[in-house]
């Protein structure tokens, strides 16, 4: 595939691509970096995306790893701190309340809750695209999205 | 249902916080466009390797073979439109009857513009139409009917709801087409024995990362351009000489056989800057390059042959070649121009009656399929297309079957599969999936003729190529099918050399999917998996009356399952609790000897290994049982290794667990030349003696 048709494909996915990133790495300018290397090796390495119609899971298989390569070499966070670099969404009280709650999180439990939200992607889907069983991927999401949604439950409807 | 309040909770919550995080300006299209023209028009550019990594090298060879036609920037815009709305094309796709296919589709040709540019060819090209008039599924008579297909697709696609049409990513599990084993062939030529690449069908060669004829070794690097030369030395290795792809080609596999190397690879010519600022792009084509390599320090290139679309396999079978290519770039606007949107081979636009249609009278890409006789590499013998869906392809020894997934996208997954009613997955979406179909058309091939020879529709969806196997005439199906709600069941079909319906058996282990197939001869073996792995032994001897003979619980699954000697059937997967999470990569042994009471008979667990190179594809295997070698690469975490098992007393034996020392994307590959076996990591080998597998040498290229 050529750059435009790349592009085109990319455009059709870009925002929640980044924003997988951004709630897996917590920091803008790292899901920013993660986003950036994922795209140029999906396009150098193109040749191995046999079937267009797979662009999407493809661009997020590769930016889950390249997530998950850089969660590893980050050195590990207090949990108590917001050391994020996310500017404040439109609700303060939220964004903190998440931004503690996906703290607390590890990191690949983390990675499975924003390729779901923002993937829409099933545990079968997530299993696949990081070499994970499904039935793993699943008790870990729920696991996970019980104890965020505890700690939403104080500032959200 | 608190468990689904809780993801829907935590969604809603990220999401509506997300809208105030939206991409920066650097990640926006526009930047990332110009980004890739500059690293695409750069000779040079090194790209850090997470998928695929290769350097561009300065074109210094004879200019690449290009295509005449300039394809305007209009075609980047209906391709993306295609591409990435158009796959939901079959959505539109319900009701189509089971069973075979004669034509559904034959709309009278319109009468073409007088205008049209190059009406003289055209008339030609239909007229040969006729020669190919007794096909018994439907080719094209004008070209006029191609482009009514590809229009009634991209319509149905704006048309359509939105799926996200779009499944596990392209290297997953269930992506690639498998193989049958290998039983350690020797070479006319040399007196050592040698392992050959690990095929879907005996006989039938097929390309790969890697190969030798058991005097050399031949590795294509990571660069995705160069083949090395290798003397293997008894252990001892060193280069011979390289080949290097000419032009801006993208090598992906090669074949060896005698002095002649084929290599397969995708030309994605660089974009031209049009005054306008715009750039155009001429779509890829498909390059298969015969090289002469009997003086491996002086490779020559003798004949090449080139078809529209991107390479997708290869297959090699009494002295012939053939060549599969997927083309997707297409441009419908130009009515009076075919080459605009029909294949082409050599650059000439394909016959419109070699071109097969869809049943359901919806396509959005080609199969390319082209012959070539090894004798004479440059010269095609003769050449098809089929106009559909992406699919693959499964070879045997007398027939090419091209299948495909319809009603659905080939990778696509609908959103409820595999989740449980108490699960949290966004299954509001699923509840109106369109009917999962698989649409198998069957072509003979002999001496390198390719003749259209009947088409089936099957419900379900099959997990690789191992799940069709042909067998005394009759073609055997296992897939897994879904309802409207996305519950799943599996079935077996058993069709004649026309692909009718035989007998069947239906509803099998409802709520699992199939993992894995293998079929020997009369009898069948495939796993479901949910939690417990039943591993199902049907008996295929009467073709009217499949029937299960035996089903063996196990915790775990297998991903790949391969013959091993007498009565013996080796699986490789993964062991789970009874949970069915997974805890480890697994190899089993079952007895098959009687397969009304098969056992697992022995079971090795490589704690904490959740990934081996076989789940994805067949190649990664080295499976030999006259030696006893189990050879396969596993991700442990730690990066790369490599381990052999052995089988004896009733019980596996690690024989070898090496780190690979594989930087690079290309998956390992294990080879034995005599009483050597190497292992291949891109440019890193190493050589170990068998038996003790002591190291003996390494080499770096």
């Amino acid at each position: 595939m050529n750059v435009n048709e790349f592009t085109e494909h990319y455009r059709l996915i870009y925002q929640d691509l980044y924003r997988f990133a951004l709630y897996t790495m917590r920091n803008a300018h790292d899901a920013e970096d993660a986003v950036s290397e994922a795209v140029m090796a999906a396009f150098a390495g193109r040749a191995n995306l046999r079937d267009n119609g797979a662009f999407k899971s493809w661009m997020f298989s590769i930016t889950a790893n390249v997530c998950r390569k850089r969660l590893r070499k980050r050195p590990p966070e207090p949990v108590e701190e917001v050391p994020d670099t996310m500017a404040p969404g439109a609700d303060p009280a939220v964004s903190m309340a998440l931004s503690q709650a996906l703290g607390s999180l590890t990191d690949e439990d983390r990675l499975i809750v924003a390729l779901s939200v923002f993937g829409g992607y099933t545990s079968a889907e997530i299993g696949a695209m990081t070499n994970m069983n499904a039935a793993t991927v699943r008790s870990r999401r729920k696991r996970a999205c019980e104890k965020l949604a505890k700690q939403l439950e104080g500032v959200t409807k | 249902m608190s468990t689904q309040n809780d993801f829907e909770k935590v969604a809603a919550a990220l999401r509506a916080d997300a809208e105030s995080h939206p991409a920066p300006a650097s990640l926006e299209p526009e930047a990332i466009a110009k980004r890739l023209s500059t690293e695409a028009a750069e000779t040079g550019a090194a790209v850090s390797p997470e998928t695929a990594a290769f350097t561009v090298v300065p074109k210094d060879g004879p200019a690449p073979r290009r295509t005449s036609r300039r394809w305007p920037v209009a075609v980047a815009a209906s391709v993306a439109l295609l591409a990435g709305v158009g796959v939901v094309a079959a959505v539109a796709l319900n009701g189509a009857p089971f069973g075979p296919f004669n034509t559904g589709f034959d709309p009278a040709p319109d009468a073409l513009p007088q205008n049209d540019l190059n009406a003289a060819d055209l008339s030609a090209l239909e007229d040969a139409a006729d020669a190919t008039a007794e096909d018994p599924f439907a080719t094209a008579q004008s070209y006029e009917e191609i482009r009514a297909c590809l229009v009634a697709s991209q319509e149905a696609a704006t048309q359509a709801s939105t799926f996200m049409a779009d499944g596990a990513a392209a290297n997953s599990a269930r992506a690639e087409i498998a193989a049958t084993e290998m039983e350690g062939l020797s070479s006319a030529k040399s007196a050592t024995s040698f392992t050959d690449t690990n095929v879907r069908t005996d006989g039938v060669g097929e390309a790969d990362s890697v190969k030798t004829d058991g005097n050399r070794l031949y590795v294509m690097q990571d660069d995705a351009r160069t083949i090395t030369i290798v003397d293997p030395g008894d252990g001892h290795m060193s280069e011979l000489g390289t080949i290097a792809m000419e032009g801006d080609a993208q090598l992906s596999e090669f074949y060896l056989e005698g002095s002649r190397l084929l290599a397969f690879c995708t030309v994605y010519p660089e974009g031209k800057e049009q005054p306008d600022g715009t750039f155009t792009f001429e779509p890829p084509h498909t390059r298969m390059d015969t090289y002469d390599v009997s003086d491996p320090a002086n490779p020559t290139r003798i004949a090449s042959i080139s078809q529209s679309g991107s390479y997708r396999t290869a297959r090699v079978a009494d002295g012939y070649a053939y060549l599969f290519s997927d083309q997707w770039e297409m441009d419908t606007e130009s009515r009076e121009n075919p080459a605009a949107y029909t294949p082409t081979v050599d650059g000439e636009v394909m016959k419109c009656g070699n071109i097969y249609l869809p049943p359901d009278g919806m396509g959005n890409s080609y199969l390319v399929i082209t012959s070539v006789k090894l004798d004479d590499p440059g010269t095609v013998v003769d050449q098809k297309a089929i106009l559909g869906q992406s699919g693959d392809v499964y070879m045997s020894g007398e027939n090419i079957f091209a299948y495909e997934t319809t009603g659905q996208h080939y990778n696509f997954v609908p959103l409820a599969r595999m989740e449980t009613a108490e699960d949290d997955a966004t299954s509001d979406e699923a509840s109106n999936g369109p009917t999962v179909e698989t649409c198998i058309r069957k072509f003979t091939f002999k001496d390198g003729k390719l003749q259209g020879d009947a088409q089936v529709k099957l419900a379900g969806m099959v997990d690789d190529s191992f799940s069709l196997d042909e067998f005394d005439g009759h073609l055997r199906v296992v897939t897994t099918v879904y309802d409207a709600d996305g519950n799943t069941e599996n079935a077996l079909y058993v069709l004649n050399d026309q692909l009718e319906e035989t007998g069947r058996i239906d509803n099998i282990a409802p709520g699992e999917q199939v993992y894995s197939a293998r079929f020997l001869g009369e009898t069948g073996y495939f796993v479901t998996f949910k939690q417990v792995d039943p591993l199902f032994s049907v008996d295929l001897s009467d073709p009217a009356n499949p029937r299960i003979i035996g089903e063996l619980k196990i915790p775990g699954f297998s991903e790949y399952l391969h013959p091993y000697g007498d009565g013996l059937l080796l699986g490789i997967g993964m062991s789970a609790d009874d949970a069915g999470a997974t805890d480890g990569l697994k190899l089993s042994m079952f007895d098959v000897s009687d397969p009304t009471n098969v056992t697992e008979v022995a079971t090795s667990v490589l704690d904490q290994v959740y990934y081996s190179d076989v789940f994805t594809s067949y190649k990664a295997a080295l499976i030999e049982p006259e030696t006893d070698i189990i050879g396969f690469a596993i991700d442990g975490g730690d990066g790369p290794e490599y381990c052999v098992f052995g089988y004896n007393n009733d019980a596996f034996d690690q024989k070898m667990r090496e780190h690979v020392n594989n930087t690079g994307w290309l998956s390992t590959r294990g080879v034995r030349i005599g009483d050597v076996l190497y292992v291949i990591g891109s440019n890193a080998l190493e050589s170990h003696r068998i038996g003790s597998y002591e190291k003996i040498d390494d080499l770096l290229i």
